[in-house]
């Protein structure tokens, strides 16, 4: 049994919340990182601390502790498959907790839909290629030095292309490095039109994954939980609001 | 835009609840004032009016959450469904709220409301909706023009 168990067993309730938050938070830290086994293991410590929390009936505690992370503004996709996996795992007959982490799994996987980026408009945009070589002049020049100015640029250039879509790509494909060239060179690569079909796979089956649990809680025994089923469902089919501003 | 949007949430909420109430209530939980109102919560807004704009019946549960509702993160979207309900069907909402005095009594205090911009905002719109004014109106216009710090002393 992990330290972080032998405390959850013998703390008061108030040390378990904050021990419970503190791993949230190291989950939070990690989401950055690729996969790997520190996250797989962290991601693992919480779920099982939290199992123990739930059978204990202490419900109360897991939700504030997780209620901290689920207004997040850039939830960690880490605490969505969190919740996930403790839907799977919850009796079903504790409904107010059920509820209430599908409710929180409907704000969460809304957040994470919208970070799904169509290429398709920008692979149509014509003027791509003369961009990129424009950006790499800039790059050579010293007059671009960070993402967000990468991210600006290509926005000012793109005369009536998705001006918000490409620089949402920029952030995220440049999420594990800082080198600019390297990251003009992989969004041609996935702009080229043979774009990996693995880009944000991970983030799509998980979002399969979270419509289909959800959509498994419409025919519950307990009212709350189809009510909080629909509000998530509703979140989850509402339009991204990139949407909206393309118009 | 947002009726557009708002349509195609209603036909795809359609597949997954048919009985309006159903949808009506997945409608008014999928928001929260815990968020900040934005295009998304419109679309929202303007899609459970619409349902109660197809089902009538449901006026009074709607109004009924408007007077009960305790709980100000969730008074957000049941304001902005009153006054967008309002916006739609004006005559309805009138000759409903004119046989309720205390429901506009309700939205000229939600005027005042302390804790959040968008249930004043959205209390004011539906009132300006209806045909009779109720004296009180002029107080609550007011506090809205002194930007909302009377309440505050």
């Amino acid at each position: 049994m992990s330290v972080i168990h032998e405390w959850m067993l013998t703390s008061s309730a108030s040390v378990q919340s904050l021990l419970l938050r503190s791993v949230a938070q190291v989950l939070t830290d990690v989401d950055d990182q690729p996969w790997d086994d520190r996250r797989a293991e962290c991601l693992q410590t919480l779920t099982e601390a939290l199992i123990i929390q739930i059978r204990a009936g202490a419900e109360e505690i897991c939700l504030q502790s997780l209620s901290t992370c689920i207004y997040h503004p850039d939830p960690p996709f880490t605490l969505i498959e969190l919740l996930a996996m403790l839907l799977d795992q919850a009796d079903p007959t504790r409904h107010r907790y059920i509820a209430a982490l599908t409710l929180a799994i409907g704000r969460l996987a809304y957040k994470l839909k919208t970070t799904l980026i169509d290429l398709a408009p920008l692979q149509q945009e014509a003027n791509l290629p003369s961009l990129f070589t424009k950006a790499r002049q800039k790059v050579a020049a010293g007059d671009m030095s960070n993402v967000e100015e990468l991210g600006s640029q290509l926005y000012t250039d793109l005369p009536n292309g998705p001006k918000d879509i490409a620089r949402s790509l920029v952030r995220l494909i440049a999420k594990p490095t800082d080198d600019l060239l390297a990251v003009i060179a992989q969004l041609e690569s996935l702009l080229s039109g043979d774009a990996p079909l693995s880009f944000q796979q991970e983030e799509r089956a998980l979002l399969a994954h979270l419509e289909e649990q959800v959509s498994a809680l419409f025919n519950h025994s307990a009212h709350e939980v189809q009510i909080m089923a629909g509000a998530a469902v509703v979140r989850l089919l509402l339009p991204d609001e990139k949407h909206f501003h393309l118009g | 835009v947002i009726q557009r949007a708002a349509q195609d949430l209603l036909d795809s909420l359609s597949m997954h609840f048919s009985d309006p109430t159903s949808q009506l209530m997945a409608l008014l939980e999928g928001i929260s004032s815990r968020e900040p109102w934005s295009i998304i919560h419109d679309t929202v807004a303007t899609a459970a009016a619409m349902v109660v704009s197809r089902e009538p019946s449901l006026m009074p549960t709607l109004f009924q959450e408007m007077a009960e509702m305790q709980d100000w993160e969730h008074l957000d979207p049941v304001l902005g469904t009153v006054a967008k309900r309002a916006e739609l069907s004006p005559a309805y909402v009138n000759a409903y709220i004119e046989e309720r005095p205390e429901l506009a009594d309700k939205l000229i205090e939600h005027c005042s409301n302390l804790y959040s911009f968008s249930i004043r905002r959205f209390a004011l719109t539906a009132l300006s909706h209806l045909r009779h004014i109720n004296p009180d109106l002029g107080q609550a216009l007011l506090y809205g023009c002194s930007g909302g710090t009377q309440g505050r002393h």
